[in-house]
């Protein structure tokens, strides 16, 4: 049975569409058939993200307009860790979400769940006609949250709508299996009291907790390359997306603390390596 | 989509506000000289108005129906039902061309929806809601008290008729007395709330004064129209 996630938050810039490219692209390299639809109608980032924003022909307005099929929009991953199993379905980037209709996405969803495991929503910022759109046909969501109060508030605003606006909501189905990842988090400053607890955001929000991506400058080198950060696993953060990965199909993996790892490093390095902001 | 135009027609539910008349003696000519000097003052409102007749302030008493009905329907009115009658009176009074309606004990709810004394409305059951109640979310609990089993999270707004009680942390906005009841209180077991108030005094987040309370339930109430946060 073919599964619809979307990647939500609310807030903008924690971590949906790095989280998206991540999860993504580890669920292929597991061996599941998986697609990553972009929402974020107007702005998109996903391509740049992915690294195949010169391969786009065709997007996910076209394919709601009746001007491309499907297979014409969809475009193959290349890296050759995701077996192939690994497609994108970028958005537009002239026009601006007013084009997505309820019936036009249902249509593309019910389309890709026909060939695909996985097929996961990259949700824009905010709570307009995207992000419904993103989250209106969802089996589960992953709300992507940063260690501070902004974002905490805005998740579940996020949370609220999951419950109460989307198609198994209204119909009376399952209720939405959420989860919720933790972004650019940072244990110093935790410590410090500058950010939120894993326990606070807990309490706060009562979802259960798939996993907490450290800040991590890789994040940033991985966007650049066009690379989802999952593929450098020497980095933190492209570690913590392989445990989430790892969890999320039902393995029991412990969250790595960063004062375990820390110890030694600190005791051998030169305090080179700065806590980024 | 199924062709609507298929079918000849379509059933459904809908509801209408109506008059109705009201009788407290059942001699006509009493009825039809009080017709006629009501109808002089406000002509219009009467021509063509369809009536529910309402005979259950006179159970007992001998009523000529379909008197009843002419009288009305001379003076331009149009009454189609009635309601109130007794078993032994439905005859008679379907007779006379009227259809017959449940006696329902809204003679309250209908007070209350002219004149919001909040005394006189009957209250509806308990509402009770076991999940967060996430930012965003609004929740009117109308002519009840209410419940939250669970958070109440910054963003969220509670409103009831009646009560609250807030067995969970209450962080968002608690109004109590939503359309006029003094008498309304809040409990919760943490105060941390953006915003209280009961009958429209309010407190902002900023000056609450909770005070020192170990964890034991607090309640707020109205006192010469000030907030009052006690320990209970």
């Amino acid at each position: 049975m073919s599964e619809v996630i979307v990647v939500t938050s609310g807030k903008g810039g924690v971590g949906k569409t790095t989280t998206s490219a991540s999860f993504a692209t580890g669920l292929a390299q597991k061996g599941y058939k998986t697609v990553v639809i972009d929402f974020d109608v107007g702005l998109r980032n996903l391509d740049l993200v992915m690294g195949c924003e010169r391969r786009v022909v065709y997007d996910l307005v076209n394919v709601i307009q009746g001007d491309a099929t499907i297979n014409q929009a969809l475009i193959k991953d290349k890296n050759e860790q995701n077996k192939g199993n690994l497609f994108i379905l970028a958005a537009s980037q002239t026009r601006d979400k007013d084009v997505l209709t309820k019936e036009g996405v249902e249509k593309v969803i019910n389309e890709l769940k026909e060939t695909f495991d996985y097929v996961i929503c990259d949700s824009p910022a905010g709570i307009e006609k995207g992000a419904h759109m993103a989250m209106y046909f969802a089996d589960s969501a992953l709300i992507v949250t940063n260690p501070e109060v902004s974002s905490v508030r805005d998740s579940d605003r996020i949370l609220g709508l999951l419950g109460s606006k989307t198609e198994r909501a209204e119909k009376g189905l399952s209720p939405i299996s959420e989860h919720l990842i933790i972004t650019r988090y940072s244990e110093k400053r935790v410590n410090s009291g500058e950010m939120l607890s894993v326990a606070d955001i807990k309490d706060l929000l009562g979802v259960p907790l798939l996993g907490i991506v450290p800040e991590c400058q890789s994040v940033l080198s991985a966007s650049n390359a066009g690379a989802p950060v999952i593929h450098d696993q020497n980095s933190p953060a492209g570690k913590a997306y392989a445990r989430i990965i790892a969890r999320f199909l039902g393995e029991e993996v412990p969250e790595e603390s960063e004062k375990q790892k820390g110890f030694l490093r600190r005791l051998f390095k030169n305090n080179k390596e700065k806590e980024t902001v | 989509m199924s062709t609507v135009a298929d079918c000849a027609f379509q059933l459904k539910a809908d509801l209408f506000p109506l008059t109705v008349f009201c009788v407290h003696d059942p001699r006509l000519e009493r009825i039809k000289a009080q017709l006629t000097d009501t109808i002089q003052k406000a002509p219009k409102y009467f021509e063509d108005a369809p009536f529910i007749i309402d005979v259950s302030r006179v159970a007992g008493e001998d009523i000529d129906f379909a008197g009843l009905a002419a009288v009305l329907k001379e003076a331009n009115t149009k009454p189609f039902g009635i309601r109130g009658v007794s078993d032994d009176q439905k005859e008679a009074a379907a007779a006379a061309g009227l259809a017959l309606f449940k006696q329902t004990p809204s003679a309250q709810t209908e007070s209350a929806q002219a004149s919001p004394k909040a005394q006189n409305i009957a209250k509806a059951p308990t509402r009770i809601i076991t999940k967060p109640v996430r930012a965003g979310t609004k929740i009117y609990a109308k002519n009840a008290d209410l419940i939250i089993i669970a958070p109440v999270n910054v963003g969220a707004e509670c409103i009831a008729d009646g009560s609250i009680h807030v067995y969970g942390p209450l962080r968002g906005r608690a109004l109590a007395g939503a359309s006029g009841d003094k008498n309304a209180r809040i409990f919760c077991q943490s105060l941390d709330a953006e915003l209280i108030a009961i009958a429209g005094h309010y407190q902002v987040s900023e000056h609450l004064q909770v005070p020192e309370h170990n964890g034991h339930v607090l309640q707020v109430f109205l006192q010469d129209n000030k907030l009052n946060i006690t320990s209970i």
